[in-house]
């Protein structure tokens, strides 16, 4: 027998050779110890979940753990704590005053004059939630918009019980009209597309003209149309210089382009300007390794 | 001393009164005021005549074409906010280029500052390297489909209807260029802003009116001035400067339009505050005006037998040689023969008397200056300093006589830094 701390919290370590071979499981089932279980009393706080993963509402009730394994545990519960599903939501508070928790699910319960002991596995719905990628939005590549896997509300009442804190991992622009994600780009003005041919100018230094470069253009040669120069030097007598953008699709001409987004869900372009901000949220928890560690917080 | 003076002048025989005259009227002030009185009076008696018997209301501004305003600059990142202020808005039909021509500073973030608060209004065309003001300006028409194109300095700020008056004459279409008021902005700070200020008074606000009424006006200052769109194609835009504003005036008059001034479209621009900066800045204005542009380059305008002659181009031509080139040199041979003539000495009494008759023509020429002005209060105290205009008119004279025999000797105007070397190397030479 091991005294851990002032708080008179009990555990006897029973390694699972000392469990003896003729031991039933019946036993080993109703006594909570089983193979590599620790005997401990840790207070816990319990959320009972509804079949579809909300945390139901009010107080959590109070839960004794009494044996933990690395992936089952025997708990006490109140007479009046049995929860209608049986999944569950176990918050162990540490010595500095965090609480981590674990999903798991009653798989038997034993009514004892001390109160009903439950047998537990981690899983279930509530490790589903808890579960690093069910709390952070991913791409949906159907629809092209951010989504979480569950409902916003599931997150919203585990939110309320103060399991999940809601974090805004980053910002994103999306369509205004859909939500969906969208492309970027410099494109026409008058009609948003990014098929843009850029004109290119060219400055002769003798005469100070200037002109798209075409018009420079003889079959030839490079002869200035003002001053009728034949042969001339990029660098030397001319530069070339960026001119108007003239769109393909369109043939608007303009002398600067737009940032244009092109929704990938629903087509709309927009300028970037129009886009709709998206804030990307995501829920932190602070989880438990296993359901043995439970012990160790006494 | 004045008794003295009395019995010079009374001994003066008729021969020496005209030479003393003929001095006079090689300085531009006394010339001026002839000129400008005699337009005064015209507009004056008009104007009577008009109240009385005219039943129909002056519209003020009634036409309104397109106008693009192109700003074009190197360095001028400090003055070009102003600069936009002071358009935007003043006017429906705008936009404004601006190009920053290689500048090292923050003028084209600046002015892109500005294009992202009104983005259908301002353009901000930037270029890596310099490429010189008249290829700025090039590259600000190949952006622009504007009927009106005004060329604006970036250090300058417009009147509130500037934009309004200087489009007003194209709707003469016969009208290729309209030159603008420009008057400096900073005239109390010194005495060399002074004097600038009621210089531009005297020859801008009043002279250009006198040389457009004559019909030889030959710049729309690049400070702010108007131009036909069409006729800047049809001339393949502003040749490599400097004096590249006079230079397109004169093709736009060459090719038989005619240049109008909007007298009240005011540019308020900064005026060099040093005597070093102001004698600097009018050396290259000077050099490149008669010799370099009316004697080498456009000197067809004054041969009857060449294609596009025309007779008040020539009279231009005539009046800015003379104006310009000769009547300094003339001034030089005066002083000679005053100072070699034995009753014109002792001089004090001659240059007495010069400089006396000098300031009562100052004086004659603020009373068209006063009749014309907008702003008689601050334009009265600009022009208390007419008595001093003589000396500083004579200052001029001589950067004048320098700068002109400079470009005639060495084509001084070749080797400004007004041009990056590049384009100067392979530029032509007139």
């Amino acid at each position: 027998m091991t005294t851990v701390d002032s708080k008179s919290v009990v555990c006897d370590e029973i390694q699972s050779d000392a469990v003896g071979p003729g031991a039933s499981q019946a036993e080993a089932g109703s006594t909570g110890i089983g193979h590599g279980r620790s005997k401990c009393s840790v207070p816990l706080s319990a959320f009972a979940l509804t079949s579809d993963g909300h945390v139901v509402s009010g107080e959590p009730f109070a839960a004794v753990a009494t044996s933990c394994g690395k992936s089952s545990a025997t708990i006490s519960l109140g007479w009046d704590a049995m929860p209608a599903h049986p999944s569950l939501i176990l918050g162990a508070s540490t010595l500095d005053g965090r609480t981590l928790y674990t999903g798991c699910v009653l798989t038997s319960h034993e009514v004892r004059e001390d109160g009903i002991h439950c047998e537990i596995t981690r899983g279930g719905v509530g490790e589903l939630v808890l579960a690093d990628q069910a709390r952070v939005p991913t791409l949906d590549t159907e629809f092209f918009q951010y989504r979480l896997p569950y409902a916003d509300s599931v997150y919203e009442s585990w939110s309320r019980a103060g399991i999940l804190k809601r974090t805004v991992l980053d910002r994103v622009l999306v369509c205004g009209k859909c939500q969906s994600v969208a492309t970027f780009r410099f494109a026409c003005r008058q009609c948003g597309s990014g098929r843009v041919a850029h004109k290119m100018l060219a400055h002769h230094f003798a005469c100070a003209f200037v002109a798209p470069l075409s018009e420079f253009e003889t079959a030839e040669t490079l002869k200035c149309p003002n001053c009728q120069t034949k042969h001339l030097v990029a660098g030397t007598d001319f530069e070339y210089m960026p001119g108007e953008n003239e769109c393909d699709v369109c043939g608007w001409s303009d002398r600067e382009l737009e940032q244009t987004g092109h929704c990938l869900n629903c087509d709309s372009r927009f300028a970037a300007h129009k886009a709709a901000e998206q804030e990307l949220v995501g829920y932190h928890v602070e989880r438990l390794a296993s359901l043995a560690d439970i012990a160790d917080l006494g | 001393m004045l008794n003295g003076w009395h019995l010079w002048l009374t001994s003066l025989t008729w021969d020496e009164v005209a030479t003393l005259l003929l001095g006079m009227s090689l300085l531009d002030g006394p010339r001026y005021c002839v000129a400008t009185a005699i337009t005064c009076i015209y507009d004056w008696v008009c104007g009577i005549k008009r109240s009385l018997f005219s039943k129909q209301p002056e519209v003020e501004f009634s036409h309104c074409p397109s106008v693009c305003v192109m700003v074009v600059g190197l360095n001028e990142g400090s003055g070009l906010g102003a600069t936009i202020e002071s358009i935007i808005g003043t006017y429906p039909r705008l936009e404004i280029v601006v190009v920053d021509d290689g500048s090292d500073d923050n003028m084209a973030e600046i002015g892109r500052a500005y294009a992202g608060q009104h983005p259908n209004i301002v353009t901000v065309l930037s270029r890596p390297w310099r490429g010189g003001k008249s290829s700025a300006l090039n590259i600000a028409a190949t952006h622009t489909t504007a009927e009106v194109v005004i060329c604006v300095d970036a250090d300058s700020h417009l009147a509130s209807d500037a934009i309004w008056e200087i489009v007003q004459p194209f709707r003469d279409a016969t009208v290729g260029a309209v030159s603008a008021t420009v008057s400096v902005r900073n005239c109390f700070t010194n005495f060399v802003t002074w004097f600038q200020g009621l210089e531009y008074l005297q020859s801008i606000f009043v002279g250009r009116l006198v040389a457009a009424r004559l019909n030889v006006l030959p710049i729309a200052s690049g400070a702010l001035a108007g131009f036909r769109r069409e006729l800047l194609v049809r001339l393949g835009g502003w040749d490599v400067g400097p004096g590249e504003d006079l230079d397109m005036t004169v093709r736009i008059r060459r090719l038989g339009y005619r240049v109008r001034f909007a007298q009240y479209a005011f540019c308020h621009t900064e005026a060099p505050t040093t005597w070093k900066a102001l004698l600097k800045q009018r050396r290259r204005w000077e050099g490149d005006g008669p010799v370099r542009h009316f004697a080498r380059k456009h000197i067809d305008m004054a041969k009857p037998w060449h294609r596009d002659f025309r007779l008040s181009n020539m009279f231009m031509f005539l009046d800015g040689m003379t104006f310009n080139l000769l009547c300094g040199y003339g001034m030089v041979v005066w002083s000679v023969l005053m100072l070699l003539h034995p009753d014109m000495r002792p001089p004090p009494y001659a240059w007495l008397t010069f400089y006396v008759v000098s300031v009562i023509a100052e004086i004659i020429a603020l009373g068209p200056l006063m009749y014309y002005s907008r702003n008689r209060k601050h334009d009265a105290i600009v022009a208390l300093a007419f008595p001093l205009m003589p000396a500083y008119r004579m200052l001029l004279l001589g950067v004048r006589i320098f700068s002109n025999t400079a470009e005639i000797i060495y084509r001084k105007s070749f080797t400004e830094p007004h041009v990056p070397p590049h384009v100067r190397a392979v530029t032509w030479r007139w």
